[in-house]
């Protein structure tokens, strides 16, 4: 299995702040990844190490078994977007792909066609010959996203992609990154928008407090938990929470009147039955598998 | 290398800003040359009054200081002709350097302000990239210096003395390009030393201002009396400031512990490599977090 992004033991503090402590984070050839965390985890320090850009006070990254420092360069090989997506406002969107392309020492025709490939790509097309500084924050996105794929690039490195789009931009984006996944790319998104990552990753990394807490896929993340919903009657709720503690289930009070969430409950006939036999019976009973959100609020709320 | 330079022409070719100031600056030092020969060859106002009035006496007078003035004259008046005027354009250097000034931190400050240093892995190292920017801020500056070269070479023909071309007076120059190249490269350390404040400072004004404050240093360390009798008396030709003033030929010969003009050469050249090797490594050394 090839290995195409490798940190190990990442350690970074600024001050008494640490925002790294002892960060391990893998990605394989092929993979999207999603990190994932509350503002502040360490998601963007972890890639900005991973780029080069700041140095780690302990702990290696590896990129294609190259091994990553300040003086690193990445070349044409790694598209990466950190933070907010920087560009020369003085220069137009396509003036600022065509630095980099001719850093790179591209022929004219491919310059031509990458940079109206990657304008088109992020729907820029018709906005490429405007000064970038009279772009929208949506635009500027866009355009940071061009720069990273404008090389084509075998992986991807993105911070919040999908930062100050509206929902259309971001559902374009969204199909945009999958499409890139599905050919084959090396992508790792940082997040804090759980659908998004949800739907766009085959695997996840949950990060706080510059730790990883959690990996795997959605799915495995989620681990086959459930809570069962109940809607009753508000006059019920208490005795039904009562007869449901009493059997050794949880129970918490949704925000919604009347509603109770029961979690240790095998399977909703059981519940069913304990209610029926104490003279409650639910309007509505849900049986609800995890959701990322839900491990995401769990193992985060539980460290903050 | 040659496709970063490339890139930072892109980056940077279409900034009119830019482009109108290295226009501007040698237009500028035209300006000077034409204040400063028209300041030299036009007759001075003689009033000269006895008390009590004696008006032979005060036209004698009058008399013998226009000729003393035309006696002068004679010496000034060919530095201002060809070729000797090149020499005379790149001596009135100041607008040069603001300009050498502004453009290293404005080209590399800047990136740190718009954010774009954090692409600086995408393309090389990050020693290399500032290397080839620093070659690259040499090329306006060029281009202003040869503008005000072939102005310096031009002007002088269209100028008079009293009614006699300018270059009637025209006298050869020896060693004229050696001089004109050593004045020259006076702007190195205004561009070497710029770009480290730019690196240190993250900002451009604050450069800029840094590098003012840093040059006012060095001019009072080399002003220091206490240099003067004592072993340390080659010290104030080797500073930055002092070094510039030598290559600019200041200094009188016979002064004790003054170095030779190719020593101080040297030490400029020195300093002006040192700050940009100090700001190498400072950029190297240092995360891009902003």
């Amino acid at each position: 299995m090839t290995l195409t992004i490798e940190a190990t033991g990442l350690r970074k503090r600024y001050g008494s702040v640490a925002a790294l402590d002892g960060l391990d984070l893998t990605v394989e050839q092929g993979q999207v990844v999603g990190l994932l965390g509350p503002n502040g985890a360490g998601k963007t320090t972890a890639l900005r190490i991973l780029l080069g850009l700041v140095a780690p006070d302990a702990g290696s990254v590896t990129i294609d078994g190259a091994p990553v420092s300040r003086d690193w360069v990445a070349g044409e090989r790694v598209g990466a977007m950190v933070s907010s997506p920087v560009f020369y406002p003085h220069l137009s969107g396509a003036d600022n792909l065509r630095v980099l392309a001719t850093a790179w020492g591209w022929p004219r025709d491919r310059m031509q066609a990458r940079v109206a490939a990657a304008l088109a790509l992020v729907d820029l097309t018709g906005a490429g010959g405007r000064s970038a500084r009279g772009y929208s924050t949506g635009m500027r996105q866009r355009l940071g996203i061009a720069l990273a794929l404008l090389a084509d690039p075998p992986i991807l490195i993105l911070d919040e992609p999908v930062n100050g789009l509206d929902p259309a931009g971001i559902v374009e984006i969204r199909d945009l990154l999958i499409s890139l996944a599905g050919s084959g790319r090396t992508i790792l998104i940082s997040s804090h928008l759980l659908t998004e990552v949800e739907r766009t990753c085959d695997h996840v990394t949950i990060v706080d407090r510059g730790r990883i807490v959690a990996s795997g896929t959605p799915d495995s993340l989620a681990g086959g938990g459930h809570r069962i919903e109940l809607r009753l009657d508000v006059s019920s709720a208490p005795t039904a929470r009562r007869v449901l503690e009493a059997a050794g289930f949880g129970v918490a009070e949704s925000p919604v009147a009347g509603e109770l969430w029961v979690t240790g409950a095998p399977d909703g006939a059981t519940v069913s039955r304990l209610l029926a036999d104490a003279g409650c019976y639910p309007d509505e009973l849900v049986r609800r598998r995890d959701s990322l959100e839900d491990v995401f609020l769990r193992l985060t709320g539980a460290t903050s | 290398m040659t496709h970063l330079l490339a890139a930072d022409g892109v980056r940077f070719g279409h900034r009119l800003d830019l482009r109108l100031l290295v226009l501007l600056v040698p237009v500028i030092m035209a300006v000077m040359f034409l204040a400063d020969f028209r300041g030299q060859t036009t007759p001075p106002d003689v009033n000269v009054f006895f008390d009590p009035p004696d008006p032979v006496a005060e036209a004698q007078m009058r008399e013998q200081q226009l000729a003393e003035w035309h006696q002068g004259l004679v010496a000034i008046v060919p530095t201002y002709a060809f070729p000797a005027s090149l020499l005379k354009v790149a001596s009135n250097i100041w607008p040069l350097v603001l300009l050498a000034i502004y453009l290293s931190t404005a080209l590399v400050a800047g990136e740190f302000e718009w954010g774009t240093m954090r692409t600086v892995h995408l393309t090389s190292s990050r020693g290399r990239t500032l290397g080839v920017r620093v070659v690259f801020i040499a090329g306006p500056m060029g281009v202003a210096v040869v503008v005000a070269l072939v102005l310096g070479a031009v002007m002088p023909f269209f100028l008079s003395v009293e009614g006699t071309s300018l270059q009637g007076f025209a006298r050869p120059v020896s060693d004229l390009a050696p001089q004109v190249a050593a004045r020259m490269a006076v702007i190195l350390p205004f561009i070497g030393i710029p770009v480290l404040m730019a690196i240190l400072s993250r900002s451009t004004g604050l450069a800029f201002v840094l590098t003012l404050l840093f040059f006012f240093a060095d001019l009072m360390v080399t002003a220091l009396p206490l240099w003067r009798d004592s072993l340390l008396g080659w010290l104030p030709s080797m500073t930055v400031t002092g070094s510039i003033s030598r290559v600019m030929g200041a200094g009188d010969p016979s002064m004790p512990g003054l170095v030779p003009a190719w020593v101080s050469f040297v030490a400029m050249i020195g300093w002006a490599a040192a700050a940009v090797v100090l700001a190498i490594a400072r950029l190297q050394h240092t995360d891009l977090n902003d």
